[in-house]
């Protein structure tokens, strides 16, 4: 199965929206990810292995598959650790372990082994970029909150760690940190039913 | 200490210079999470060690330098003469354009870099040349090699020259400065605001320090009275047609400062008196 999920790069001091696909075959394990990445986006197969074993999830070395992510455009160089919850969110989708539509999302953010998320660059950046490019939603780590909300006009998702994002994407779930932070911070909490994720959505205005 | 409490009184940062400044700095890794959102104008006081690279912005990956780290905000640069040859000249297009392209093997990149830049310097390696307290024991070489690490064209960039006096002791040990910067925050921001006014139909200039030369020709009549004092400074001091055009925009903000509606012979004087001397 493939699935398709969104993410960015940095270039000067502006994004790039980057697809990440994500196919699964039959066959001898094995876990390539393409695209020109350097070493900092390779090493991220190490790290999303152990984030999804300690978060529960059947993970890429458990299973006798044959993974390949593709970062596109391909030829844009990749560098950086926040292609790490795209590419995990993009495993569980396309090896059928969670259910959700993630085309009018965004994510960035590095993970932890534990499964925690920890913050990125340029999330600024990849927020006006998300918002110009029409996307609805992105979900970033829960450190880069206070810069991303300068942006307004996109739903900002903060999370903390990979059981977050899943427990958003499938169930609606908001996180934890968004309810007690943001609303000290005069920031609205509301419900909306016309867009695909439907439920509660946090909006930064 | 003068150039650290600049920054205090410069007018606060409108929400697109926020975003454009926090951009910047999320970029290059700087970024508090805590602070973003009530984020000052940048204060950026590299050491005189500093190479290229880290001023203009370049490595590996083409990241920013200081002096786009400081867009939006004021670049300090102390003891001037003592940062590299390189390094001061390269400073050159970018306190022009207000931006700087680094193309490096990762790409081609277009970082803004609009700041204000403060620099210091001594006027000999000793510190006390033509002071009247104490005697300058360098030699006149050195003083005339030490003076020249400035360039001309750097020289001629530099807005506003000014001699710093010897503080009196009175003054140093004087509680209210904090109260001092508020009130010339205000009269700053007044400034600021009439100059909005006067340029919103351009696109290219919000403030003076922005105008084109036809622009200047629009927005800075001068009376008969100052164009002949302009005359004769530009004819004395020899002076560029930059420094001509600067000296034109500074008595437009002295004018400013004094909420005056029109550029007057005193304001044309004064802003003589800040270009450098030889």
């Amino acid at each position: 199965m493939i699935s398709k999920v969104f993410s960015a790069a940095l270039s000067g001091v502006d994004a790039k929206i980057v697809t990440v696909e994500t196919d699964i075959a039959h066959g001898l394990h094995c876990f390539n990810i393409v695209g020109l990445p350097d070493k900092s986006v390779g090493e991220s197969k190490d790290r999303i292995n152990a984030a999804l074993k300690n978060s529960g999830f059947q993970y890429p070395k458990s299973t006798n598959q044959k993974i390949t992510v593709n970062l596109a455009p391909a030829s844009l160089k990749k560098e950086g650790s926040s292609y790490d919850l795209p590419i995990a969110v993009g495993y569980l989708i396309a090896s059928g372990q969670i259910k959700a539509d993630v085309s009018e999302a965004l994510f960035a953010g590095e993970l932890a082994l534990s499964g925690e998320i920890r913050p990125v660059r340029g999330t600024l950046a990849i927020a006006e970029t998300a918002k110009n490019r029409g996307f609805k939603t992105i979900i970033i780590p829960a450190d880069n909150l206070a810069e991303a909300k300068l942006i307004s006009g996109i739903a900002i998702i903060p999370i903390k760690n990979l059981i977050e994002c899943v427990e958003y994407l499938t169930l609606n779930k908001l996180p934890e940190c968004l309810d007690s932070r943001l609303l000290n911070t005069k920031h609205r909490v509301f419900r909306s039913r016309e867009s695909k994720h439907r439920g509660i959505r946090l909006c930064v205005y | 200490m003068l150039a650290q409490s600049f920054v205090s009184i410069l007018p606060r940062l409108s929400e697109k210079e926020m975003i454009e400044t926090a951009k910047i700095h999320s970029i290059a890794g700087e970024l508090e999470s805590s602070a973003a959102a009530t984020l000052t104008r940048p204060f950026r006081a590299p050491h005189h060690s500093a190479s290229h690279i880290a001023l203009i912005g370049g490595g590996k990956e083409a990241g920013p330098g200081e002096i786009t780290l400081a867009h939006n905000g004021v670049l300090f640069l102390d003891e001037f003469p003592e940062f590299q040859r390189n390094v001061i000249e390269a400073l050159r297009q970018p306190m022009e354009s207000g931006k700087v392209i680094v193309s490096r093997a990762a790409g081609s990149f277009n970082y803004p870099a609009r700041f204000i830049l403060v620099a210091t310097k001594n006027p000999c390696p000793c510190g006390w040349y033509r002071s009247d307290q104490r005697e300058c024991v360098c030699a006149m070489t050195q003083i005339i090699n030490y003076q020249k690490k400035i360039s001309g064209p750097i020289a001629d960039r530099i807005d506003i020259h000014i001699e710093a006096q010897k503080v009196d002791y009175e003054r140093l040990a004087s509680p209210d400065e904090e109260a001092r910067s508020m009130a010339i925050r205000k009269r700053v921001e007044r400034a600021r605001a009439s100059q909005e006014k006067r340029f919103q139909k351009e696109k290219s200039a919000h403030t003076n320090a922005r105008m084109s030369p036809r622009q200047i020709k629009a927005y800075c009549p001068l009376d008969k009275e100052s164009q002949q004092t302009l005359k004769n400074a530009v004819e004395s001091l020899k002076l560029s047609a930059r420094a001509y055009h600067k000296i034109i925009k500074i008595a437009r903000t002295i004018a400013d400062l004094e909420e005056s509606e029109n550029i007057g012979f005193n304001h044309i004087a004064e802003a003589i008196q800040y270009q450098p001397r030889g």
